[in-house]
């Protein structure tokens, strides 16, 4: 460790913000190594200021590092400069804490949130001196586990994990770790390790299921290879979230990270029921935390942290039951002490607007609405349940108390859209352009189009994404028309959003293809500036892999999806009926505020339907 | 009220930045509870101000910085509830009451104290010493400077104030008195590179360490937190 801090130390001068790779932070916990028997590094294949944004992390950094007998220590991928350097002096990736290379931990666990971050893994593993694949691993190396969003389609990764967690990491992980202590003590082998881990509920080891496929490339079936196992690994939740460990000395970061703030989690899950949506799908049920929880445990982070700024971070944060209730107390409490709050996210109603208006500076900041769709036909396909009146008016009030900039999001290829579709985001955005609010004025609308990726879990799952050329079509259809004085068009390459379909839907045979991409040279794939797409194509050439197969193809309804082995408790039948309605533009309710639309989560989680804001 | 704080930035706290250590800072202000002035507008900022700037990952044990109070504290108990709140590798070394209409801290810095180490592959200690003492005798050492749009030559040795060198085989450890502020600005890295230049080798700096600033009264280096004493004949003169 010695030698790797003295290279370091030289390295660091030369890097572009040296202190991504120092640690140090205010509530960084730093554990005596020797005194602890198990330890786990938190990888995020992403750098430093994304991962530090992370929620989700924080709350596992403090779960692991709450047991005496575990410690957890971070690790985010090295932006290029550092991967030169640390490649050029033969130094292994290592851990903010301490400092151990990857390879010295027992457990080296990532989470996915994003596709396009899939090669960095690889990277990182690599960096770290860890074999690729799981199956090159041997006795001493670190079992290497993945959880998040992206887990609940983890197969094109499979090869390189040795397990994945679907499902709430802080009610799982628990039990992994015990298993792993008991299995360190009796020096147990390799294989009696992952026996025992597949076991736990809601852990998939791939390794333990084969894959068989049709002639016409599609899955046949994906079957356990042992006894023991289970057919299909249901994800975990934490059924009482009112009462879950929460991180009140969450790590403080030096540099300026993307969400550099309290971070107050209001609620798991989300009922909306958007069609489009797989975190509203996989998060499912809503649990609500009571609101005297929520206002304690923002007093300890304020207290902890020294942070100027609450966000409010769930889903969708306006949903909560008490929302008015807590953002009063919250500005009252805090607003004095130079202390913001700070909704990410609004809908499209006079409520939002209002709330808004609690805690934004009006002249300064802008707000963002998300129509998802350009005409109301579509947005009941999707189940995006706002109507362009709505829209309107928010804007209107919103403009009127004095807001003069506005975002509007838009997804492009969305399921049966056609052009008038596409040509209804431009006709919606000059409406809100040439609104006349009383006493104040619209200076800026911002129209941001991305491009549709179906996700598993959905009811889109098997909708396939609408062909590049004809996205950037459509793309070049609204920039085209979007010119105006106050108008402004942010759009996505369709390349980028290609890859995510790809690896969002794509199977076991995908990892080739990943893997020789990253040889290749990919990695940071989500930054533009190191998109590399003309690699890509050359390595899905090169493994003989036809990537529209996975991105553009529609699965039919009876198909086995690489990912049906994986159930996040949403019944595949509600999907089915879901996309149904879709297609025929009906809309289905909010579950937690009007009645249950059976989608299976409460019951097969063994969850009390609940409605909102009703007590337990 | 305006207190004045000496700070230490250790080895743990080298790698932040200058803009970041005032976000680290602000923040342990925050934690600490202290009643810290904030400036108006629609992001009102806490009232802090640094003087000078430190180079990413060198060290220092004399960063200043000056706290606006909305309300007196002894400075016993802010000191003690700062430190508590402090960073690995940020120490709080000493603090005082300064006049509250007392000029900015940034303007008024002159000079600062500088420890630098480099190695000199291959170089006796003699060696060093002799071609070190060459380079000071000279009577202008030019160096190229180079601002945002035009690059111009300047004459440095009116800035170095003092100079000592420890030299060892291979290297030395410098003792630096710079010019630094608005009365002229030099930084070590620079007579360093000057020297290697000048001496024709190659060099290369292992260590930079700020040991003081100073602010320039009557002719006189004394430290932002010692009260500048008026000169018997000052009083007349001015
Ligand atoms: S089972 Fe009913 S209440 Fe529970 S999440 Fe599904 S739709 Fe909502």
């Amino acid at each position: 460790m010695a030698q790797l801090l003295k290279t370091l130390e030289e390295i660091l001068p030369r890097v572009e913000k040296p202190a991504r790779y120092w640690g140090g932070e205010w509530n960084q916990v730093k554990k005596d190594w020797q005194a602890v028997p198990i330890h786990m590094a938190l990888c995020f294949p992403d750098i430093y200021e994304v991962g530090m944004s992370h929620l989700g992390s924080k709350i596992l950094y403090h779960v692991v590092n709450a047991r005496s007998d575990a410690l957890m220590e971070r690790v985010y991928a090295p932006w290029v400069d550092m991967e030169k350097e640390l490649r050029a002096a033969d130094l292994p990736l290592f851990s903010l804490e301490t400092k151990t290379p990857l390879a010295g931990f027992d457990l080296v666990g990532f989470t996915l949130q994003y596709e396009m971050t899939y090669t960095n893994v690889l990277n990182m593993l690599d960096l770290a001196g860890i074999p690729l694949r799981a199956a090159e691993r041997g006795e001493g190396d670190p079992f290497v586990l993945a959880g998040g969003p992206c887990a609940f389609n983890p197969e094109p990764l499979a090869p390189f994990l040795d397990f994945v967690v679907l499902g709430e990491g802080e009610e799982v992980l628990g039990e992994i770790l015990d298993l792993a202590r008991d299995w360190k003590a009796r020096r147990g082998a390799r294989a009696d390790f992952l026996t025992a881990v597949a076991a736990v509920p809601g852990v998939y080891v791939p390794a333990f299921y084969d894959v068989a496929y049709r002639l016409d490339g599609t899955v046949a079936a994906v079957r356990p290879n042992r006894p023991g196992v289970p057919e299909r690994v249901r994800k975990r939740v934490v059924r009482d979230f009112d009462k879950v460990t929460f991180p009140e000395r969450p790590v403080v970061p030096f540099l300026d990270v993307v969400h550099d703030r309290v971070m107050l989690e209001l609620f798991r899950g989300c009922a909306r029921g958007c069609r489009f949506c797989q975190a509203g799908m996989i998060y499912r049920p809503v649990r609500e935390k009571d609101m005297a929880t929520l206002l304690a445990q923002a007093e300890k982070l304020l207290k902890n942290t020294g942070y100027g700024e609450i966000s409010l971070a769930s889903l969708s944060s306006l949903d909560y039951s008490h929302i008015a209730e807590l953002i009063d107390a919250l500005v009252n409490q805090y607003g004095t002490e130079g202390v913001r709050v700070s909704l990410p996210s609004l809908r499209a109603d006079s409520f939002a607007v209002e709330q808004a208006r609690k805690v934004h500076e009006v002249r300064r900041s802008s707000l963002t609405f998300a129509p998802e769709a350009g005409s109301q036909r579509l947005r009941n396909v999707i189940n995006k349940n706002v109507t362009e009146g709505d829209l309107l008016a928010t804007v209107e009030t919103a403009a009127e108390a004095g807001w003069n900039a506005f975002k509007l999001y838009f997804m492009l290829g969305l399921p049966t859209e056609t052009d008038d579709d596409v040509l209804g985001i431009v006709e919606l955005a000059r409406k809100v352009a040439n609104l006349k609010p009383q006493g104040g004025r619209i200076t800026r609308v911002t129209v941001s189009t991305s491009n549709f990726v179906p996700k598993p879990h959905t009811p889109f799952q098997w909708e396939g994404q609408v062909e590049r050329e004809e996205l950037r079509r459509r793309q070049l259809l609204v920039h085209e028309r979007l010119k105006g004085k106050r108008l402004e068009h942010r759009w996505h390459e369709p390349e980028q959003s290609f890859l995510e379909a790809v690896f969002s839907k794509g199977d076991r045979r995908t990892a080739a293809a990943l893997e020789r991409a990253w040889r290749l040279g990919c990695r940071l794939d989500g930054w533009s500036e190191h998109f590399r797409f003309d690699l890509w194509q050359q390595a899905f050439q090169e493994t003989g892999l036809d990537p529209t197969f996975y991105a553009n193809r529609k699965p039919a309804a009876g198909e086995t999806l690489p990912w049906d082995h994986l159930d996040p408790g949403v019944s595949k039948e509600f999907l089915l009926q879901e996309r149904e309605r879709a297609l025929s533009g009906e809309r289905t309710p909010d579950c937690s505020r009007e009645r249950c639309s059976a989608c299976g989560v409460c019951p097969a989680l063994d969850i009390p339907i609940r409605r909102r804001g009703e007590t337990k | 009220m305006r207190i004045r704080v000496k700070l230490a930035k250790d080895e743990a706290a080298r790698f932040i930045s200058h803009l970041d250590l005032a976000g680290a800072v602000e923040k342990a202000v925050r934690r600490a509870g202290l009643p810290i002035a904030y400036s108006e507008g629609f992001t009102p900022r806490p009232k802090i101000a640094f003087a000078s700037a430190l180079a990413l990952g060198a060290t220092s044990t004399a960063e200043y910085a000056d706290f606006e109070l909305r309300e007196r504290l002894p400075i016993a108990e802010f000191v003690r509830r700062l430190r508590a709140q402090l960073p690995e590798g940020l120490r709080l070394l000493a603090a005082r009451e300064v006049a509250a209409g007392a000029p900015a801290l940034m303007a008024e810095i002159d000079a600062a104290g500088w420890e630098v180490a480099a190695r000199l592959p291959g170089r006796r200690a003699a060696e060093v010493a002799r071609a070190w003492e060459e380079f000071l005798a000279r009577e202008r050492i030019y160096i190229c400077k180079e601002t945002k749009h035009k690059r111009r030559d300047l004459d440095i040795r009116p800035l170095i104030l003092k100079a000592r060198l420890v030299p060892c085989d291979e290297g030395g450890t410098w003792d630096l008195l710079l010019r630094s502020g608005s009365s002229g600005n030099l930084r070590p890295e620079e007579v360093l590179t000057a020297f290697f230049a000048a001496a024709g080798w190659e060099g290369k700096i292992e260590r930079i360490h700020r040991t003081g600033l100073y602010i320039e009264r009557w002719g006189e280096l004394m430290t932002p937190l010692v009260e500048p004493r008026v000169p018997e004949e000052a009083g007349e003169s001015e």
